[in-house]
Formats: structure tokens, sequence, C-alpha cells
């Protein structure tokens, strides 16, 4: 995958996707980028196996998603975040921070 | 039956379009990151590039994202193969990341179905297997080229009248062509010498040659250790020296160079050993391996004593000629320059090269010569043939398999084209499935053929002298192997490939349905696959049945001799510096010795035993007062010349008249004993008795018929009358050919030690070519009958597993394909014994087919077994009848199982399982 960057952590793009869809509606190539950008490019993702995980979290009710057009006037599908996918974030996001504050403990206990 | 495809049509065009919603989004991804890429000061061209780089594999990432999109547990695209690893689209890239998808994917389905696999590489491996032992036998007898430098350089003189042994000349033909010929860089010579090395007191027969001074320069070849011969070496008053093969080096030197400056025993003379010659090279007349070479003077050494030395004998033709062409020179220019001067000898030297021209011949187009070539070449097609028919059954199997297989996945086949998936990539990956087969088949094929092969050259021929094949797994044949496996790979995997991926969906969907029917395409290919499978295996069962019966009729032959305690030595020819009458005398010491050996009870001389197959002695009969026509030939007579007491030692009775006495003797005057076909041939319709012949000339000396010995058999068992001369040996010019023969109550064994150490004490560099009981004699002479018979018996019984393999396969098939149909008929009350006929007859007709198409074509081809067939005809028919019926049991039993199967069907089950 990545060359340079850090090759994301199995299950975390999803967690990433939905924190990046918070803001508001994004198509994935817009996703993608805020990701990368986000992360000064240290995250690297295969841009194109964004979409099996959109599509799944769309399966699961996280995001709804309708074809609409980009600020350059090209037609692409764009996802919002529903109730539900909130939801899951927060689960997320508390389950990752238990996971980086033991990974940290065991890292400080050296 | 319309809902169902309405419902697939459905689902199929919903797939169809979740795939381009996908696709839509993914170029729309694509376009924007290209548009950034541009606006930051790319090229359009590097723009584009690293969008696709950043994104992965776009077909595989649209097939796994409508996979999510429509994903859930019962669907069957869950069944896609999943990409791993590097998504680098450049094409190349993909296409290997696609093999190596198709590869695993494959793997894994074979995986799925043991014992399909299993059966189907067992059956490769076997077929290809015996294809790869065959052709190693071949190549190395006829394809194997000279290892020496250039060998497209090199050419062989011939006699350019052709036929058997026209590549040997005389040495002063080769003498005066090498002096006058321009053409050539260099004109070498050689000749075959069989004779005896001494080892330590132990003498052994060695083929060996002997060459011209030049004969390693002109072929390139250096020695391996010591030097090579040079012209001194060929000087008659030069020391005599030798050098031996790398083999020979080792066997029976130790390898030690040290050896180089030794002296070695030939032919009871001591030869200083010279050099050794690499094992590459085995002589000129492959596949006999030869151990030494000597200068040419030696050869009269060698041999029998002769009154002109062989270098003189412009009449004698036993020196192979091999020449390397001046470069710029052709062999068409060679052969003008090479004629003429054959032309000059012609007239020179009518009396032996009148009818003898020269011709220039390419030495990679001769083995032996153009004649023996021939008959090699048809035998080893007829052999190839025949293992080429096991494969191609083995091959039919398979391809019966994979299309069963192929259509019980056509639904998920179907449903991949439907979305888009290409043609050209589903056939690319079920053939894919083929080629991992067929190269799990070839690797084991590796191992069948190095078995085979070893079985094959453990199989010693009723020769004197073992032949050395040095057959192996040669690159060659590591090539063969692998290309007939990719061959077969296509040739099983190509055709069910191909009809399952067929565009038309709803085509492929109908014909589906109807396969429960039982009447499609693919159900007549299969039954097709099956008759061709049936039909050859019949042929090789009706080959064996008739070898076996062969064998059977030849061992029940009377060979009209003695059997039981009887026991002989095979001297071969007496070399080593004897004359005839030297010969004879050796031959006289010896039987007296023997006669003294505790049991012995009686001993006989023999120049030829009957039934001998590696000697046949003709002599030329003229009669007594009958002269020749000028260009009439005398008649050639299969004759030996025997010791008084071999016909009351091999029980030969005389129907009339007295046999040989002991004071028939060379003073006394000559006498014969003929058989009553020459009695008849020679004299229609008179009594032999009294009558006198010669074997010298047409004036004599003449000998009387003094006796008529009953028939016995002479050149082979299966032989009808043959005329035979006999003559008392102490009478005939000696042959040096001799056997003697004792009649012992001891142990054969023991009387056959004591026999080979009267041998060795009356001679320490005599060797015995063969020491053998009169059951081993004769078992010698069927050899090829038995040995044809085997190897029928085995090829025809893995045909016919091959082939039940197959019937089982594609009625037990059909059975489970029309379960639901079966079940109906049994749930509305059809008798199961009458479901049992009903598949068991639809079979039968496929296997009865076969069986007609192969007694057909028997019919056709048996007749070539002709000479190794012995009291039946061609087309005997015991043999044809009972291999077909033992086919039909096979593949009857073959084809009862899944019947017997389908009556227990219980229709609730049936009913319920789609």
């Amino acid at each position: 995958m990545g060359k340079n960057g850090i090759e994301l952590l199995r299950g975390t793009l999803g967690m990433l996707v939905l924190r990046t869809l918070e803001s508001g509606p994004l198509h994935g190539y817009a996703v993608a980028k805020r990701i990368q950008s986000t992360t000064d490019e240290i995250l690297t993702v295969e841009e194109g196996s964004l979409y099996p995980a959109l599509y799944r979290m769309e399966k699961r009710g996280w995001v709804v998603s309708d074809w609409g057009v980009t600020d350059t006037g090209r037609r692409a599908r764009f996802y919002t975040l529903t109730s539900e996918g909130r939801e899951q974030l927060a689960a997320e996001l508390a389950t990752w921070g238990e996971f980086a504050s033991a990974v940290g403990k065991v890292l400080e206990a050296g | 039956m319309s809902s169902l495809w309405t419902r697939w049509n459905r689902r199929a065009s919903r797939a169809a379009g979740v795939e381009r919603q996908v696709r839509d989004e993914m170029m729309a991804h694509l376009d924007l990151r290209t548009g950034d890429n541009l606006a930051s000061g790319m090229s359009p061209e590097a723009a584009r590039r690293d969008a696709e780089a950043r994104f992965g594999n776009v077909d595989e990432l649209v097939r796994r994202g409508s996979a999510a999109k429509r994903a859930g547990p019962d669907d069957p695209l869950g069944r896609f193969p999943r990409p791993g690893g590097s998504n680098v689209p450049s094409t190349a890239r993909g296409l290997m990341s696609d093999l190596a998808t198709d590869t695993r994917f494959a793997v894994r389905m074979l995986w799925k179905s043991p014992a399909f696999t299993l059966v189907a590489v067992l059956s490769l491996a076997l077929g290809i297997g015996f294809n790869a032992a065959v052709f190693a036998v071949i190549d190395a007898v006829l394809f194997k080229p000279m290892a020496v430098e250039d060998p497209g350089s090199l050419i062989r003189l011939a006699n350019a009248e052709g036929g058997f042994g026209s590549m040997m000349m005389s040495y002063p033909d080769y003498r005066d062509v090498r002096d006058q010929a321009a053409a050539f860089e260099g004109l070498a010579a050689y000749r075959t010498e069989m004779t005896t090395f001494n080892n330590r007191g132990d003498a052994v027969f060695v083929f060996g040659e002997s060459i011209s001074a030049n004969f390693f320069d002109v072929l390139g070849l250096r020695p391996v250790v010591g030097r090579d011969f040079t012209t001194p070496d060929d000087r008659a008053d030069a020391p005599l020296t030798v050098m031996v093969g790398e083999a020979f080096w080792r066997g029976r030197l130790g390898a030690d160079p040290d050896a180089i400056g030794s002296e070695l025993t030939f032919a009871g003379r001591r030869y200083v050993l010279i050099g050794v010659v690499p094992d590459e090279y085995t002589g000129g007349t492959p596949p006999l391996r030869v151990h030494f070479w000597v200068p040419f003077r030696a050869t009269d050494l060698l041999g029998p004593a002769m009154s002109t030395s062989l270098l003189e004998r412009r009449g004698s033709h036993s020196t192979y000629v091999i020449g390397r062409l001046r470069s710029g020179t052709t062999v068409e220019q060679a052969a003008a320059e090479v004629g003429a001067i054959g032309a000059n000898l012609a007239a020179e030297y009518p009396d032996t090269n009148a009818d003898r021209g020269i011709a220039v011949l390419r030495a990679g187009d001769v083995r032996i010569d153009p004649a023996a070539d021939q008959m090699m070449r048809s035998a080893a097609g007829v052999l190839m043939v025949i293992v080429a028919l096991v494969l191609l059954i083995a091959c039919a199997n398979i391809a019966n398999m994979m299309l069963a297989r192929a259509s019980v996945r056509r639904q998920e086949i179907a449903v991949r084209l439907a979305l888009g998936a290409g043609r050209g990539r589903l056939i690319r990956q079920l053939l894919t499935e083929s080629a991992v087969l067929s190269v799990l088949g070839g690797l084991l094929a590796a191992l069948v053929a190095t078995i085979a092969l070893r079985g094959l050259l453990a199989v010693q021929p009723p020769i004197m002298v073992p032949i050395d094949l040095s057959i192996g797994m040669a690159p060659r044949v590591i090539v063969f192997t692998a290309l007939v496996s990719i061959a077969a790979g296509l040739l099983f995997g190509l055709i069910p490939a191909l009809r399952t991926t067929r565009a038309d969906l709803g085509q492929a969907l109908r014909a589906d349905e109807a396969s429960a029917g039982g009447r499609t395409r693919g159900n007549r290919l299969r039954g097709a696959l099956v008759m061709v499978q049936v039909s050859v295996t019949l042929v090789l069962l009706i080959g064996a049945a008739l070898l076996i019966r062969s064998l059977a009729n030849a061992e029940s032959i009377d060979p009209g001799i003695a059997t039981g305690s009887i026991v002989g030595v095979n001297l071969g020819r007496v070399f080593q510096g004897y004359d005839a009458e030297e010969a004879r005398d050796l031959h006289y010491r010896a039987m007296d010795r023997i006669g003294a050996l505790p049991g012995v009870a009686s001993v006989a001389f023999a120049e030829r035993m009957p039934l001998e197959s590696t000697v046949v002695l003709d002599r030329d009969v003229y009669l007594e007062g009958v002269m020749l026509d000028a260009g009439e030939e005398p008649a050639a007579v299969p004759a030996a010349a025997v010791s008084p007491e071999f016909f009351r030692l091999m029980q030969i009775p005389m129907l009339s008249g007295r046999a040989f006495s002991a004071q028939d003797v060379a003073e006394s005057p000559g006498v014969a004993i003929v058989n009553e076909t020459l009695g008849q041939q020679l004299w229609p319709g008179e009594n032999p008795i009294g009558k006198r012949l010669s074997v010298v000339g047409e004036d004599g000396p003449f000998a009387e018929v003094i006796g008529i010995n009953a028939p016995h058999k002479i050149l082979t068992l299966g032989e009808g009358p043959t005329a035979h001369l006999y003559l008392p040996y102490a009478q005939t010019a000696s042959t040096m050919f001799g056997n003697i023969l004792a009649r012992t109550d001891a142990d054969p064994a023991a009387t056959l030690a004591g026999m080979r150490m009267v041998v060795r004490e009356l001679d320490p560099n005599l060797a015995i070519m063969q020491a053998k009981t009169i059951e081993q004699h004769l078992a010698l002479s069927l050899f090829p009958v038995r040995f044809a018979a085997v190897a029928l018996t085995v090829l025809g019984g893995l045909g016919a597993l091959l082939a039940a393999v197959g019937v089982y396969g594609v009625v037990a098939f059909a059975v489970a394909r029309r379960t639901r149909e079966i079940g109906i008929r049994i749930a509305v009350g059809a008798d199961r014994a009458r479901v049992v006929r009903m598949v068991f007859r639809q079979g039968m007709r496929t296997v009865a087919i076969g069986t007609i198409i192969g007694l057909a074509i028997s019919l056709a081809l048996t007749r070539s077994l002709g000479a190794l067939l012995y009291g039946i005809g061609a087309t005997d028919a015991v043999a044809f009848s009972s291999a077909a019926v033992a086919l039909l049991v096979v593949a009857g039993t073959a084809n009862l199982l899944p019947a017997w199967r389908a009556a227990r069907v219980d229709p609730i089950t049936a009913l319920r399982s789609d």
C-alpha cells in the first residue's frame, strides 16, 4: 500500500471516515483528501479501498448518499452522516481512547 | 421455469446496474484527483497516472465495491476471489496480479474437491509419465545428437547402394578417399570391435573401436585425462596404446589418474593406457556404448587370426567413416568429389568395387544406417502412438470431469458474465485451473517416468552383451514432459472453458435448465469423450489379449529338442589370434575336460543352438551334378556343425538313416544330415538319403546325406517348417562360433561354474558370453512376445481403469443432475428396478457404441502384431471377444454403481433440494 505513510490499522478507516463526515456531506475523493491533509500525509489510504468501506457503512445505515455536483462541476456521490452514524462514531472513539491509553501505559511501563 | 428465468433476469440486470453506479463513482474520484494534480502543475499524463496509482486496481475495486454494496451471506458473489497484495494498475502488473489471484482461486477450488483433483492428477501423471519414458528411450536411440564439437558440419560416407549395413566400407577405400578428397578438414575411420579384457585373470567381453589416429581431432573431443592418439601410435613398430572410456576408467581402474601409463590386457596383448575419453561420447554406433579405443593397426590383433590384414582387404566392409567438411564446402560439393573418387576406385578394382558408389550423408541424418533407421523410426512411431492413446484417454477423462464441474458452476459463471466480467478473463481463470492440474500432473509424471524407465531398463534384452542406453530424464526429456503437460492441459481445459463461458447468458441458463432432460450438447460431448475412451482402451486390451494368447500358445509349442538337465556355455566366436584349427582344438579340449566334471553324463558341441537368436549361420548349398547358370545363386540354408553326441544329448531322433558317429572324421567320406523340409526342397519327391551336396562349391568336396532328423524349431518358436542342414564339426571348416552343451545329473549351477572354470584354465583370456540352462535358453526366444504382452497389458489395464473412472463420472454426474426428475418418477410410483434399468441403459449405450468403434479400429490395426503372434490370427475371435467382455464388465460395474444409487433417491429430499 502506502510507500511512505503508515498503513491504517485494520478497522480504523471506518472511524476516520465517520469523523471526517461529521463536518458535513462530502464525496469520496474529498474524504480521502481530507484524511490525508489533516494527518500531513502521514496516514495514506489506498483511495479506491475507501469505497467498499463507504458501501458497507451505508448498508449498516451509518451514512446515506446521493448524487450531487462538486465545486468544479463534476457529478459525484455525496455521503452524509446519519444519527446512527454519529452514535457509531461516538462508540468507536470511546473504544479507541481506551485502546490508545492502554497502549500508552504499556509503553511507558516499558 | 419461466418465473425462475425472470427472477434471474431481474437479479442479473439489477446487479449490472449496481456495478455501473460503482464504476461511475470511482471514475469521478479519478477525475477529481486528476484535476487537482493538473492544478498543481503536473502534465496531463502524469496527473492521470498518479491518480490511478493512488486509487488501486479499478476493475478489482469495482468488483469488491459492488460486492460490498450488495453483500449478503447467501449471495453467490461471496465466492468471488478476493484480491491480495499490491494493486498497482500497470497492465503487466495487473495481469500478474490476476494470475496470482486466479492461481490461488484455482488451488482453492481444487482443494475443495480432493477426489476430483486426485483422480485428475494421477491419471495425468500416468499418462504423461509413460509418454515421457517412451520419449526418453526414443530420444536416446534416434535423436540425441552426438556429444561432439559442432555436429552440424560432420558427414559420414556410405555405400551409394543403400540398404542394411550401407555405412560400412573397406579400409583401403577409406584410405584412398582420405588421401584424395579436398572437401574435408579431416576424414576419420572407426571399426566396432568386440574382444576380451583380462581383468587380473577374469576375462570379460568388452566393446571398443579401432580408430584412425585423427579420430578424436576430427570429432573435436579432448581426453579427460592423459593424451589423444597421434600418428606415431598407428605405426606398426610403435608400442600398442589404448584409450578407455570414463566409465571404464572409474569402474575398472578406480578413476586413478596414475593408471595412465599402466598396461591393460586386451585379447591377450598388453596395451599402454594413454588417455581417458569423456563419458558423453558413447561411440560411433549408438545405442551401443563402447569402452576402449585402439589405433586402427590393432584391429587385426583383436579378432580371429586372418591370412591378410583387414587394412588391406578391399572386399571386407566393416569400416565406418566420419569426416568434417572444410568450412564453406557444401555436402553437395563433397558428394560430387567423393562420388568421382568412388567411380575411379570401381574402375581400378572392379572385383571388389564394381557395384559400390560412395555417397556423403550428413552425420546428423544417420543413426545406424538409412535402412535400419527407417525400421527404428516406424517402431518408435507405433510406440509413441500407443502411449499417446493412453494420455488421450486420461485427457478425455479430465475434460469430462471438468465439463461436469463447469456445468455445476454455470450459474455462478452466468452471473459473472452478466455483471460484465470479460469472457476472456473468465476463460483465463478456468484455464488456470487446468494449468494448475497439468503442472501437478507433469511434476508427478517426471517421477512416474523415472520409475517406468528404471523398470524398462531393468528388462535385459536377450543379447549377449548388455547395451548401455544411459537413458535418464535428460533436459530434452524434461522439456518434452513440460510441453506434453501444457498440451494436455489445453486439451482437457479449453473445451470446458469455452463451453461454459458462452456469452449468451440466456442460452447458458436455458441449456442449464434443459440439461435436466439429459440431452444437451454438453452431455453429448461428454458422451463422445467416453466413446473415445472406451474405443481406445478396447484397442489396447485387444492387443494385450492377442499377445497373452500368443504367449500361452508359444509356451505350449514343442520346440522339438530336449528340456531339463541340460546346460550350455556360449563361447561366442573365439578371438585373440586363434585360427580356425586352433579354435576347433580349443573346443575339443574344453569338451574333454567338461566331460570329466562330476555329474556330467555327456557333452556335445554345437556351432549354433536351435532357437539361438543372435547367431544365424546360413551356408550356400550346391548339389552334385547340378551346375548353376550364370548369375544364379546357390540355396542359402541355415546350417550348424555339431559333434556326434549332439543328437542324443538334445534328443533329436533320426526319422531314417543314421546320426553322425565318432567314425565320421576329417579323413573319412563327407556326411550330412538334412531335415525333411530341406530334403524336399533340394530333391522334390525323392529320398534324400544317399544324395550328395557341398557347402564349399559346385565342384565339391561333396558330402553324402546319411540321415533325416526329426523336425525341431530352428529360428523362432512360431516358425513353420524350416529347412536345416547338420554337418559334422570334424569335417567342417570352423567358423569359430561355439556352444558346449552338457547333460548333467548335478546341480545345473554347479556344473555351469565348473564349465566356466575349465574355460578359464584353458585360456585365461577367453571370455564366456553366456552360461545358461536349456530352459533359460528357450525363455529368451519368447522375450519379444512376453515383453510386448506385459507392456500392452499394463497400458490396457491402465486405460480400462481410466475409462471406468470416466464412465462412472459421467453417469454419476447425470444422476446427480436428474435427482429431482428421478425423485418425481419414484414419487409417482415408478419401480426402483426400472429406474436402475433406465439409468444403466443410457450409460451403456455410450459404452456399446465405443466398443463397436474399438472393435473396428482393432480389426484394422492388429495386423501389425503379426510377427509376435504364435498360433493365432491377428483377428482371433477369442482375444477380441474376451477383451470386449472384460471392458464391458468394467464399464458396466462403473455404470451400475450410480444407477443403483439413483434408485435409492428419496423423493422427499430430492424435491426439496432445489
